[in-house]
């Protein structure tokens, strides 16, 4: 997706139309098949044949020969710097047929994608620094350094974060010239795919506790959606005086899901495109901005309330990307502060809870797109020749790629659960390896967030009254808001402790 | 997002092409519109609409949250 575009629409420098080649498949289906078959290669393991065995992992690191290493053991004559060469070309090979089914230009989708993987992969590395990321005393000790921001190994996602943000503040042209591989939100739906399988390992030790995650959260965004917009609405009409045509994709960006939901509204009540595209634009620049504080006022205030802290991620920070991202930081830091207090929780509940929250977002905002459609052409812009909202564009405007996660959740639930103890001892690992994918989609996913938030072009549009709703509804409303929601249906509940 | 992004590129694309043949509608249009926009003032609907919307989120908030308290499970 590619809001930065919106920052300068006009008549300069636009590729031919027949630059690209019409698009065969969307990028949902697309991230479906991409995640699918990463996961499908990593089962192999279960049949002793390790596929993806050399993807390369990232240790917190003092001295470079201990940063990286592949995944599995069976590779490690490749070396660390094999590994990530290995990786590098399998990527590109995988993500530039992607490009091809898009209709992109897949000979400049493989040059923006080579520096985009090196840059990011590099500000990772970075990050993974021992001053940076070691945790405790001991982690000290073992590295040889006598201080640390202990922003654990997952907090490095902010260096990737940074990195984008310096390319497109400073760089700007640059920018412009990878911006061909710079699509968060195809890489997040890819690692949100990944993503199912691991949950499915996580939660298969604690089925019921992980249904009342579910259910807990079908609860708080349900709130989300009736509350959230409302007022949000309201602010942007009665204070702001938005016609209705602003306002409603306004509402819904701020409240619901940045920018899937401001198009998926703006369409639904027959918007001119141009009105979500412009709220998309300020959709990312927020949720960096949400990126870079929240985490870590979670951190401060609900180290002990992990589950609160991670719903609170989902609900509150816009676009899937960014959320799901923040969910990922959050539980590395809240995890990390526990462990220095001597409480170890399982991995993977925090990010659960923050991806759950988002994914059911994602799956109502086709059903609120036509209610709102549905009042809007009978009774507001009631005009002959306009097209009145229809059931099935609940089904056109739902998030396919929760196709892909649900399978993999559930396969990985059937072999973790449903297969004999030979198998399934054997599930954590191969998924595990699909995973190390996952964290490297994140990497991509954060950079080209970064990327794609260029602050200054944003300012030069003198969008400011619509700067001015998105910041008096986010930070004085959705935030706090989506902190109590959150709190009322998580407060208590505690990840399941590390065995 | 539009959960079809390839569309949302192409839309843009799409958009700036015909801004830049057309030139039907201005940039500074745009913020024209939204600087200079008088005030619709709120249908019945509209009230309607925000006041349905945050009722049964309210209600709905304190029957969930009794059954959330009441069926809580831990881990």
């Amino acid at each position: 997706m590619s809001n930065a575009y919106v920052a300068d629409i006009g008549a300069k420098d636009l590729p031919p139309r027949s630059a690209a080649e019409p698009a065969r498949i969307s990028e949902d289906w697309l991230a479906v098949i991409l995640g699918l078959a990463i996961f499908v290669l990593a089962l192999a393991a279960l049949i002793h044949v390790d596929l993806i065995g050399w993807v390369v992992n990232t240790s917190v690191w003092s001295n470079f020969s201990q940063a990286l290493g592949p995944a599995s053991k069976g590779y490690a004559s490749l070396g660390g710097i094999g590994a990530l060469v290995a990786t590098y070309a399998a990527l590109t090979v995988l993500l530039s047929a992607g490009a091809a089914a898009l209709g992109s230009d897949v000979k400049r989708f493989a040059l923006a994608f080579t520096a985009v993987f090196w840059i990011a992969y590099a500000s990772w590395i970075a990050g993974n620094y021992a001053n940076f990321a070691a945790v405790t005393p001991a982690d000290q000790q073992k590295f040889g350094v006598s201080w640390s921001l202990r922003l654990t190994n997952e907090g490095a996602y902010i260096f990737a974060l940074a990195a984008g943000l310096a390319i497109a503040n400073f760089l700007p042209r640059f920018a412009e010239a990878i911006k061909d591989a710079v699509r968060p939100e195809l890489y997040i739906k890819v690692a949100i795919v990944i993503l199912g399988g691991f949950f499915a390992v996580t939660a298969a030790g604690k089925l019921g506790f992980a249904s009342s995650i579910l259910l807990r959260g079908v609860a708080a965004i349900v709130e989300a959606y009736l509350i959230y917009w409302a007022v949000v609405y309201f602010i942007a009409r009665k204070w702001f005086g938005f016609s209705r045509e602003w306002s409603a994709p306004l509402a819904a960006g701020i409240s619901i899901c940045g920018v899937s939901a401001s198009i998926a509204i703006g369409g639904a009540i027959r918007a001119r495109p141009i009105v979500p595209a412009l709220v998309s634009s300020l959709v990312l620049v927020f949720a960096v901005v949400e990126v870079l504080i929240l985490p870590f006022v979670a951190q401060t205030f609900l180290a002990h309330e992990p589950l609160v802290a991670g719903a609170w991620m989902g609900l509150a920070v816009k676009t899937d990307g960014a959320a799901v991202a923040s969910g990922a930081i959050t539980e590395s830091l809240i995890l990390a502060k526990n462990a220095a207090e001597g409480v170890h929780y399982q991995p993977g509940w925090i990010l659960g809870t923050a991806a759950t929250v988002k994914v059911f977002i994602d799956i109502f905002i086709g059903v609120w797109a036509f209610v709102l459609g549905y009042i809007w052409t009978n009774y507001i812009n009631v005009t002959p020749d306009a097209e009145k909202a229809k059931l099935k564009e609940i089904w056109q405007r739902f998030p396919k790629f929760i196709i892909g996660f649900l399978i993999t959740f559930i396969v990985g639930l059937y072999l973790a659960l449903g297969t004999p103890a030979d198998v399934a001892k054997n599930v954590p690992a191969a998924i595990g390896e699909a995973n190390t994918f996952r964290v490297i989609f994140f990497i991509l996913t954060f950079f080209s967030i970064g990327v794609l938030s260029n602050f200054k072009a944003l300012w030069q549009e003198g969008f400011g009254k619509l700067a001015a709703v998105y910041f008096v509804s986010l930070f004085g409303f959705v935030i706090w808001v989506g902190l109590l929601i959150s709190w009322i249906f998580f407060n208590g509940v505690t990840p399941p402790l590390a065995s | 997002m539009i959960h079809q992004d390839w569309f949302f590129d192409e839309f843009i694309l799409e958009l700036k092409r015909e801004t830049a043949m057309s030139n039907p509608y201005t940039q500074s249009d745009y913020r024209n519109e939204l600087r200079t926009a008088t005030a619709e003032p709120l249908l019945p609907i509209e009230k309607k609409l925000i006041a349905w919307s945050l009722g049964v989120g309210l209600v709905l908030l304190i029957v969930l949250a009794a059954l959330n308290h009441v069926y809580s499970a831990g881990p």
